[in-house]
């Protein structure tokens, strides 16, 4: 059955990019907004915009009722979640299914499946997909202790039912255990109702890398390539790229097997990501989870492989089976993201909500900016900082480091502090431009040094699995 | 953990006033204290289906308050319920509690819907409207439902006068904030 209207259940940048993908498919979109997006873009672009809340995102876009009547009072036949808010939420898949609304995502047996870490693990395992060396749980300082003794110090405790890098505490020595068992359990708590735990392996020289799966409802399941997302600030991506760069062509088609082989299992449905762990020293590669949803760093992929994953989100919702030559598709050039954030790079990182007073993206062949931002755009305070994603697309990687430079040097805010002068600062790096880094490399080499306590406090690292 | 005391609440209490947070939220057992400034609104979750709020003390404050569908149960456990919004008399949402009651009489206030949902005048296809033009309502007076998910909540009048307008027809799809009705306020002393 073809779509015809989707309610839009999210804001920012990506409402703009789901509102655009369901234009040039010829679908009506509809906004759904909080009282403080009103006049945001989003609620111009679209066809029509409803109100379903406050501010608060908790009685707004993360309101399954709210959502739910908002489509239903607006004749939408689907709904699509982007990112974050409610994108993962099997209720919300539920509650679409049922009232007859189409969800763009994944079943809500597939989000269940994988958004508890622990059984996502333990099905890689059963298929035959390396994970990190670690154990099952632990529920109590003592198992965890039992566990830490076999493995081996430095450890990381991660939360059972959790993910972005909350409940992740990275372990010396025996003698902190202790300790970081009770912050980690605290935290994991807090976040997810649940302080379960368990143990994994350190790897101190790593790399994120993640392949990109796209599934129909017709059993077919295609892998378009990997992205390196390995330039993180507290497990939050910062820069990401696409192809990965050094990676052995073995680890290459290893990963891109490995991927598929989940998503197949799964009988994956819509876009999906399954993130792993690469070892610089040794180049093997784990699983660490998959990610149901369309994520934040897409559009490299988009860029190397001339293909439009949210309106391929939107077409496999409608019934329309994968094209053929999608799983031919090669990839192109190099292409590499980078966030922009309202935050400020020398205070801490800190939120910087409040009017741009300038805003001055640059254009230009192989250079693509999703935002939702314009001159005079008041950035709420309620919300997650993202304002844009710069992202170029060149011939190869080193074309698209020089055009991502001179991309930043032009990117022209004020009002508002923004974090493009950090990101200058690690895309002029030359160990950057030469693919010398880790997972730890921001922190270690940008971020130590600037005598952040918190930062190098916080000492991420290798083996954590960042948020979208 | 003992009981709490009036002490302790006024030295909670204190203690906000002086803090750099808008909102407190404490639960002691079955006893729920919110406290919000600068006009934040108030929000309550789980609270249990049917419980009447409490009768309004003070400045006017428009309640929703959730009952439950008029016939037969909704299927199955829902989601928590957002509710209490102290802002339901307001306009914009920006105005400070308490306006409803210090606005003068000329001046019309707008009851705006604390959800979005299909709205219900009455509580039945066969019962007669909750309020028509001309009615007098107190600010607990029921004004009509809104639907979403099979779950019913009541819009109340927030402000104590007569109804002059009724903007929104039964089983309309009503927006976050959208204005309902308009109430004349009683004069002073007199609601």
């Amino acid at each position: 059955m073809a779509l015809r209207r989707v309610l839009v259940a999210n804001r920012g940048e990506i409402a703009v990019r789901i509102i655009r993908a369901c234009h040039a498919l010829g679908l009506e979109a509809v906004a759904a907004v909080s009282v403080a997006d009103r006049d945001s873009l989003p609620a111009r672009l679209a066809d029509r915009a409803v109100c379903i809340g406050p501010a608060r995102a908790a009685d707004s876009y993360l309101n399954v009722r709210a959502l739910i009547a908002a489509a239903q009072g607006t004749g939408a036949d689907a709904l699509h979640p982007g990112y974050g808010f409610l994108a993962e939420s099997p209720e919300l898949a539920e509650a679409c299914v049922e009232h007859g609304i189409v969800f763009v995502g994944p079943s809500p047996r597939c989000l269940r499946a994988m958004g508890h870490k622990l059984e996502a693990r333990a099905l890689a395992q059963r298929l035959g997909v390396p994970t990190v060396p670690g154990s099952l749980q632990a529920a109590t300082l003592d198992e965890a202790r039992a566990h830490a003794a076999a493995l081996g110090f430095p450890l990381l405790l991660k939360a059972a039912a959790g993910g972005g890098g909350r409940g992740i505490k990275i372990v010396a020595d025996a003698a902190a255990l202790p300790g970081q068992f009770e912050l980690a359990a605290a935290e994991a708590r807090a976040a997810f109702g649940d302080g379960t735990l368990y143990l994994e392996r350190y790897v101190a020289n790593a790399r994120h890398v993640e392949v990109q799966v796209l599934g129909d409802r017709f059993g077919r399941v295609i892998a378009l390539g990997e992205r390196d997302c390995s330039l993180q600030r507290r497990y939050q991506k910062l820069v990401e790229e696409a192809p990965a760069p050094g990676l052995a062509p073995a680890t290459r088609a290893g990963l891109a097997e490995a991927a598929l082989r989940l998503a197949t299992a799964l009988q994956y449905e819509s876009a999906g990501t399954v993130e792993f762990l690469v070892d610089r020293d040794t180049g093997a590669f784990y699983f660490l989870e998959m990610n149901t949803r369309i994520q934040v760093e897409h559009p490299v992929t988009e860029m190397v492989y001339g293909v439009d994953l949210v309106q391929w989100q939107l077409r496999i919702a409608g019934g329309e089976p994968l094209a053929p030559e999608l799983a031919a598709a090669r990839p192109s050039g190099h292409a590499i993201e980078c966030r922009i954030n309202a935050e400020s790079p020398v205070h801490g990182f800190r939120p910087c909500p409040g009017t741009l007073t300038r805003w001055e993206p640059p254009a230009g062949p192989g250079i693509r900016v999703d935002t939702h931002c314009y001159a005079g755009y008041t950035v709420p305070p309620y919300y997650d900082s993202l304002l844009a994603k710069l992202i170029v697309h060149a011939a190869d990687r080193a074309a698209a480091v020089a055009r991502l430079r001179a991309a930043l040097d032009r990117f022209v805010v004020e009002g508002i502090d923004t974090t493009i002068p950090f990101l200058r600062e690690l895309i002029g790096d030359p160990d950057y431009a030469a693919g010398r880094f880790n997972t730890r490399w921001v922190e270690q080499r940008h971020l130590a040094a600037a005598g952040t306590a918190s930062d190098v406090r916080a000492g991420t690292g290798g083996g954590a699995d960042a948020t979208d | 953990m003992g009981e709490l005391t009036l002490d302790d609440v006024l030295r909670i209490l204190e203690l906000i006033d002086k803090s750099q947070f808008d909102y407190f939220h404490l639960t002691l057992g079955d006893l729920e204290l919110t406290v919000s400034k600068h006009g934040l609104p108030v929000t309550r979750g789980e609270e249990e289906r049917g419980a009447a709020p409490p009768p309004p003390a003070g400045p006017a404050v428009g309640v929703a308050a959730t009952v439950e569908p008029p016939s037969g149960r909704a299927s199955g456990p829902t989601a928590p319920e957002t509710q209490a919004e102290p802002g339901a008399t307001r306009g914009a949402g920006a105005a400070p509690l308490g306006q409803a009651s210090t606005a003068p009489a000329a001046e019309l206030v707008t009851v705006t819907a604390p959800m979005i949902g299909t709205f219900y005048r009455a509580p039945s296809p066969e019962a007669p409207p909750f309020v028509e033009v001309g009615s007098h309502v107190a600010p607990d007076t029921t004004v009509g439902l809104i639907e979403a998910m099979k779950v019913f909540t009541s819009v109340t009048a927030g402000t104590a006068g007569e109804v002059v307008e009724i903007l929104v027809d039964s089983g309309q799809f009503v927006e976050y904030g959208q204005p309902l009705l308009r109430i004349r306020p009683a004069a002073a002393g007199s609601g």
